[in-house]
């Protein structure tokens, strides 16, 4: 008998679990052996008797693209303008490189930064404004072509600022960002105000940034970007953290696998067999709902693949035709939902 | 330091600046010194410091006639000077660009002298320029007046121009401190030069109507008096430390201001 699952389910739908799985453990282990790049505790910013930033205790690990995700006004960019020396901390304490926060000169020229909107005189060509801040940073001349051609500037360096479409605004503040070759680059909001196609071509540049080995701290609102440019993420709502750790940890719980039958009447044994997996599964709209996040099974490598496997096996055992096996992966969105409806959660801290 | 003056002067190299206020004070020396010739009397008048705009053919032959325009143009680009500190720093944090510097160049003091010095150096040699060509205007006018110039180029002539230029420099690093220390307390370009000029200008000048000592306190005619070699109210030294004191205390102020407050905008 030819089983359905093959043409709505291929080998792929197991490939993302051990991925992930295999990207905590990286991550896991950079952070235990390298040490964070960015640690807080107790973080904590006040206006008056508005408290902005309140105790945040965060840690970003060396190499990895960390997604520092909040809905607006949870305090993500008075964060980092703390982590760069703009704002003074009301409390608490912190340390980038090592060194703390209220002694910024100490670590800065090893960070490149993007805050809010990017910010340039509008007379002045991208070279001209690019050549500024060389000046200031006492970087290299020479670095003004070279990041130019990074961020896909370079037949517009000597065009007037004021002339740049949006998207070159902001790829022109990350090639600003970048003349110090920093070791960790921190973009506030860098899709901001971007048209689809300026998000992609943004999402493909952070990711090739990524690569050449800096640590990158990406602020954002945009959950479906951050989820899939970041591999570590610190979420915050009302100036708290309610989760840090690698992404994947936090998509894990929010896998599902759907399953349909070619008689919805079958839908009710059907559920019965999956659970005596251990899986807990809802009917609804003529589908069986199965939540994979208690799945002992995705814990080992190529165990997704198994599971669907024993599935379709015991289901044609029990003369239930399956029509659908589909996992559908979590999105950030559905994690963070369930984050901030629940209280504060540790992660891999 | 060096790295902050360097960025500011790549900055300053702009044709608003260049030809906008550059030209504003090379204008002002040009017609300051016409109309001292123009209306160059051949009757004796009242002349007692900067107070009067007039000057006799006579004086006009001294010494210090070459630079006669130069000096009373001083005054008035001290405004100018003013607004450009002011601008230069407010519309860092209109623009945002605030925030750049400040991740380049987190040492907040550095970046704030720099700031300062690659204007003041700007305008020195806006100032250069302005001296000269008000000097090559006064040649050409003296001929045409009839105005002696023999005195002009001799030793005690040509101290007249150094001290001249000296003096116009001292009382645009006055205006030009003060102008960056209202820049950084409002951080704001139509707050700082509404402040700024409302007080400079009518209001001080209506304060004095009523009361006779304001020309020994209020800081825009103190630094007016510095620039006019003291008036028949204020003597030049006391004026000039009055007018220091308050440079000093700006520089205090702004210098506090700009290293402890946040930068969110």
């Amino acid at each position: 008998m030819t089983s359905p699952i093959d043409a709505v389910n291929g080998p792929a739908a197991s490939e993302p679990a051990d991925l992930d799985q295999k990207k905590i453990e990286k991550v896991d282990a950079g952070a235990k052996t390298v040490g964070p790049v960015v640690e807080t505790r107790g973080l904590t910013k006040r206006y008056g008797s508005r408290t902005v930033v309140d105790a945040l205790d965060m840690q970003i690990p060396a190499g990895v693209v960390a997604g520092f995700i909040g809905p607006n006004g949870a305090g993500k960019t008075t964060t980092l303008r703390m982590l760069l020396g703009l704002v003074r901390p009301s409390g608490g304490s912190g340390q980038v490189f090592g060194r703390p926060l209220d002694a910024p000169a100490g670590y800065l020229p090893r960070v490149g930064a993007l805050i809010e909107s990017p910010a340039f005189y509008p007379e002045l060509s991208g070279e001209r404004n690019l050549a500024v801040q060389v000046a200031l940073g006492g970087h290299n001349m020479t670095r003004v072509p070279v990041v130019l051609e990074r961020v896909g500037l370079a037949d517009r360096g000597s065009d007037r600022y004021r002339t740049y479409s949006l998207g070159m605004k902001q790829r022109l503040g990350i090639a600003g960002a970048l003349l110090g070759d920093p070791t960790l680059l921190i973009l506030d909001e860098p899709t901001n105000g971007l048209d689809p196609a300026g998000i992609r071509d943004m999402r493909n540049l952070v990711r090739s940034l990524a690569e050449d080995g800096p640590t990158v701290l990406v602020s954002s609102h945009l959950l479906a970007e951050v989820q899939q440019v970041c591999d570590w993420l610190v979420v915050i709502e009302k100036g708290r953290r309610v989760f840090q750790g690698p992404t994947a940890r936090l998509l894990a719980g929010h896998d599902e696998l759907t399953l349909a039958c070619e008689n919805p009447a079958d839908l009710p044994r059907l559920q019965t067999l999956v659970a005596r997996r251990g899986l807990a599964a809802t009917v609804g709209t003529g589908r069986l709902h199965v939540a994979l996040a208690d799945a002992p099974a995705l814990d080992t490598p190529g165990g997704l693949t198994r599971l669907l496997g024993e599935i379709n096996r015991a289901a044609m055992a029990e003369q239930v035709t399956l029509v659908e096996l589909s996992v559908t992966r979590a999105s950030l969105e559905n994690g963070y939902l369930a984050l901030t409806a629940e209280p504060p959660t540790e992660g891999a801290s | 330091m060096i790295r902050s003056m360097h960025a500011e002067l790549l900055k300053l190299r702009r044709p608003a600046i260049i030809y906008g206020a550059g030209g504003a004070m090379l204008g002002f020396a040009l017609l300051a010194t016409i109309l001292t010739y123009a209306t160059a009397t051949t009757a004796a008048v009242s002349f007692v410091g900067g107070d009067s705009l007039t000057s006799t053919v006579g004086q006009l032959g001294q010494p210090g006639g070459l630079t006669r325009g130069f000096t009373i143009a001083a005054g008035f680009i001290g405004l100018l000077v003013f607004v450009l500190f002011t601008t230069s720093i407010t519309s860092e944090y209109g623009l945002g660009t605030i925030r750049v510097l400040l991740l380049k160049q987190p040492r907040r003091a550095r970046l704030l002298a720099g700031k300062l010095l690659a204007l003041l150096a700007c305008v020195a040699a806006v100032l250069l320029a302005a001296e000269l060509i008000s000097g090559v205007a006064a040649i050409v006018l003296a001929h045409t007046r009839g105005i002696p110039t023999a005195n002009w180029f001799t030793a005690a002539g040509l101290r007249h121009v150094a001290s001249d230029y000296a003096n116009a420099l001292l009382v645009a690093s006055l205006f030009g401190t003060v102008g960056m220390t209202v820049g950084v307390l409002t951080r704001s370009t139509p707050l700082a030069l509404g402040i700024g000029l409302a007080w400079l200008a009518p209001l001080e000048h209506l304060i004095q109507l009523s009361w006779s000592g304001a020309g020994n306190w209020l800081p825009g005619l103190v630094f007016a008096a510095v620039a006019a070699g003291g008036t028949t109210i204020t003597t030049y030294p006391r004026a000039l430390i009055t007018a220091l004191a308050y440079a000093a205390l700006a520089l205090a102020a702004g210098t506090l201001s700009f290293l402890r407050r946040d930068v969110s905008i």
